[in-house]
């Protein structure tokens, strides 16, 4: 969203402006849910999250100060959100913050003509990409939420280690295990 | 960023290519309304809140007035039991619901700066109370 869009959005949406706030929601809605759904891997507890997302941002938008980062508070709002979410799963002795795979709603990628391709390789390029979000859900947590944010949330890999509080070295070096762990698993699968 | 830093950043990057095929995936239509009809909602909350305080500020005597809102009930209940009641008798029994719940109101009031964190029975009373306010103001224009 173009900077003085999102300047005159967020200054009505401090008003409380209806219109606005249900914009902010309608905008940022597919790439939240985007990150929640991945780290949770539960479409009923990304959609879950996601309103507490939003309900979160209405409730402190007035201790925001905007400087162009809205998106970075956004999302470290969402992630932290997933996290406490994991956290208190895993101490009432549930899984170490993954919900149960649920069938995913799989739109076609970007750049990859699907309806072009024959049935059996339509299957196989579906089946290819499955396996690669069932390989992100196998990752530590903490490696999955460094990849996630850098690929939902646009924000540059220093931007991440500041939402997630830890040194620039410690992002990186979280996504590079994790992107390794990845390309040997998909090595392996085919 | 050391050259070391530099080179990992950059190993990451082109590591991020892998990620081009993961199935985009959308929150339900219905989903994306339900959420942005709660936020509309907590905003309209927020800003009665706000009203509140704002009112609260101004000292004591628009405190009093919210402080009313706690008698409503009560105020309502003998307008609608006791046609016959004068405006006297209801100002008097509304000043003695006032001062039952005076301490319970002060309670919910120094746990109003924090309502991003409040709990969903003190959310509900502080709602409850907004309610009770609106009530009696409209028997304020009655009496």
């Amino acid at each position: 969203m173009d900077s003085t869009v999102l300047d005159e959005l967020l200054r009505r949406a401090r008003r409380r402006e209806p219109e606005a706030l249900r914009r902010l929601v309608e905008t940022y809605s597919p790439r939240v849910f985007g990150l929640l759904y991945r780290l949770t891997g539960s479409r009923d507890e990304a959609e879950d999250l996601l309103q507490e997302a939003f309900l979160r941002v209405v409730r402190v938008i007035d201790k925001y100060r905007h400087v162009g980062k809205f998106e970075a508070w956004l999302f470290r709002i969402a992630a932290n959100l997933a996290r406490d979410r994991a956290r208190r799963r895993a101490r009432r002795g549930g899984t170490d913050g993954l919900g149960e795979l649920q069938p995913l709603s799989v739109a076609r990628a970007p750049g990859v003509q699907s309806d072009t391709l024959d049935p059996p390789q339509r299957l196989a390029l579906s089946e290819a990409k499955e396996q690669l979000a069932e390989h992100l859900l196998r990752l530590s947590d903490a490696e999955r939420e460094v990849i996630l944010l850098r690929h939902y949330s646009g924000l540059s890999f220093a931007e991440i280690a500041a939402v997630l509080g830890v040194p620039l070295g410690t992002a990186l070096a979280r996504a590079h295990r994790g992107l390794e762990r990845l390309r040997r698993e998909l090595r392996q699968g085919e | 960023m050391s050259a070391e830093m530099r080179k990992l950043a950059e190993d990451v990057e082109r590591g991020m290519v892998l990620l081009r095929d993961l199935p985009p995936v959308a929150p339900r239509p219905e989903c994306v309304a339900r959420v942005a009809a709660a936020v509309v909602a907590e905003a309209e909350r927020d800003l009665r809140r706000r009203c509140v305080l704002r009112w609260s500020g101004l000292g004591a005597g628009a405190a009093a007035v919210v402080l009313l809102a706690l008698g409503a009930p009560l105020l309502w209940r003998s307008w609608r039991t006791d046609v016959s009641s004068n405006a006297e008798t209801v100002l008097s029994e509304w000043a003695a619901a006032l001062d039952a719940s005076q301490e319970r109101f002060a309670s919910l009031f120094t746990a109003v700066p924090a309502y991003d964190t409040l709990d969903a029975d003190v959310d509900r009373e502080l709602d409850e109370l907004l309610r009770g306010l609106d009530e009696s103001l409209r028997h304020f224009e009655n009496l």
